[in-house]
């Protein structure tokens, strides 16, 4: 792939992939860092999709897994810099889930496969066959992640009022 | 142009992000943005987003990105496949090389670098933000109260990064670890990296250095603060020439930049 077509794939889907990272780890700067690993792996899927759509779905498959890495692992590195609050999760009343950074705590009880599903389907408002769609896996598994995503936050419910 | 299938009901994320692209805006899409605030509300968010990323991280990173491809295409990047077998030959081998007194290689780009004869060189850039706008810092760049700071390193081969600085009250900083108490875990690929959060400079007026540290073992926080306050209490004149830190016995690589803290307007 020649340095023109991918610096006109970096500007045509940067800020998408940078929009969905920013969703997910709540940081200007490390959404920063999260675009371009997940450019990184994407870049040539997206030289080869003529469809839009179709390379918004490998974003949300590939960028959303990484953020979720990432995630997992801040739990395990020092903090190098101060932490600047650069972004505030917006709140909405329409999201399908009143809090962000609720469902981020719920998703850490849950194993990785059943997070990336439960995420997409009920923070970014996708519907099971959209999400079975953007993470290549049966509607089935995708109902059964969500299912387990269910009882886990009921479970977590329970002890929080016990 | 992408179909829209039912324009009674939102938008969904993929349709939403679509907008964001070159191709021509469905009408069905755009009559529905038109009275769906949700929908709007939504896109507006993606667009800030989107706009974000054109002004401030495209141009910064995209040299990396084609820098990384290129490497890869070279087959730099086989060799994270059987880093499992040889980090562990390499930490050792690294950890046993012998001290050695620093000596002074040449500059690189903006910043003044010390580093080991015969050692990858370091580099360590500083980019602020201000307001919307994101720049490079160079040496004796006037800089403002309010600036967001952020630090590219690439660690040479090193694997552990400290950066300090000693402001214009002559105060010690340490910027990286924030809130640790050894240096930064930086890894000993070639690649450059962005180290996560960012600074915000404070309204303390006057030149500020800062310091980078790179080495092949962890060092000391408080050890660094007494190099950065040995430093503080040089006369003006030797300060202002001295632009690496006393760190006898470290097998370690410098590279420091000076900015000078503006008042204000």
């Amino acid at each position: 792939m020649s340095d023109e077509r991918v610096a006109a794939a970096y500007r045509k889907y940067g800020g998408i992939i940078y929009a969905r990272c920013k969703k997910i780890l709540g940081d200007e700067a490390e959404a920063e860092d999260a675009t371009q690993e997940s450019f990184l792996r994407l870049h040539r899927h997206l030289a080869r999709l003529d469809d839009p759509q179709e390379a918004i779905r490998w974003i949300y498959r590939v960028a959303t897994n990484y953020c979720f890495s990432e995630l997992r692992s801040r739990r395990h590195r020092p903090i190098p810099v101060e932490r600047v609050p650069d972004i505030a999760i917006e709140h909405r009343a329409e999201d399908s889930m009143m809090d962000r950074d609720l469902v981020r705590g719920l998703l850490a009880r849950v194993p990785e496969k059943v997070r990336t599903a439960a995420w997409l389907h009920f923070a970014e408002g996708f519907g099971q066959d959209e999400v079975a769609q953007i993470l290549g896996l049966s509607r089935r598994t995708i109902a059964s992640r969500i299912l387990h995503f269910k009882r886990s936050t009921q479970r977590a419910a329970g002890e929080h009022l016990k | 142009m992408i179909p829209i299938e039912n324009a009674d009901r939102h938008l969904s994320p993929l349709e939403l992000d679509s907008l964001l692209l070159p191709d021509p805006v469905n009408a069905d899409m755009a009559a529905h943005l038109r009275t769906c605030a949700h929908c709007a509300t939504a896109r507006d968010e993606r667009e800030r987003d989107a706009r974000h990323f054109q002004r401030q991280v495209f141009s910064r990173t995209l040299p990396e990105i084609e820098r990384h491809l290129v490497r890869r295409a070279r087959g730099f990047f086989r060799w994270p496949f059987i880093s499992a077998l040889a980090l562990p030959a390499l930490a050792t081998a690294v950890l046993l090389l012998p001290s050695a007194p620093s000596k002074v290689s040449t500059p690189i780009a903006n910043t003044e670098a010390f580093g080991i004869k015969g050692e990858p060189q370091v580099s360590f850039k500083v980019f602020a933000r201000r307001n919307e706008v994101t720049f490079e810092v160079s040496n004796g760049m006037h800089l403002l109260p309010g600036d967001h700071l952020r630090f590219q390193v690439q660690s040479g081969g090193t694997g552990f990064l400290m950066v300090g600085s000693v402001d214009g009250a002559l105060q010690a900083n340490v910027y990286a670890p924030f809130d640790g108490t050894t240096s930064v875990a930086i890894g000993r690929s070639m690649r450059a990296v962005d180290l996560p959060g960012s600074v915000i400079l404070d309204d303390i007026q006057g030149e500020e250095r800062l310091f980078a540290v790179f080495s092949a073992a962890p060092i000391e926080k408080k050890r660094m603060i007494a190099a950065l306050t040995a430093h503080a209490a040089l006369p003006k004149a030797q300060r202002a020439g001295t632009h690496h830190l006393q760190l006898d016995g470290l097998l370690a690589s410098q590279s420091s930049i000076a900015f000078t803290k503006d008042k204000a307007p």
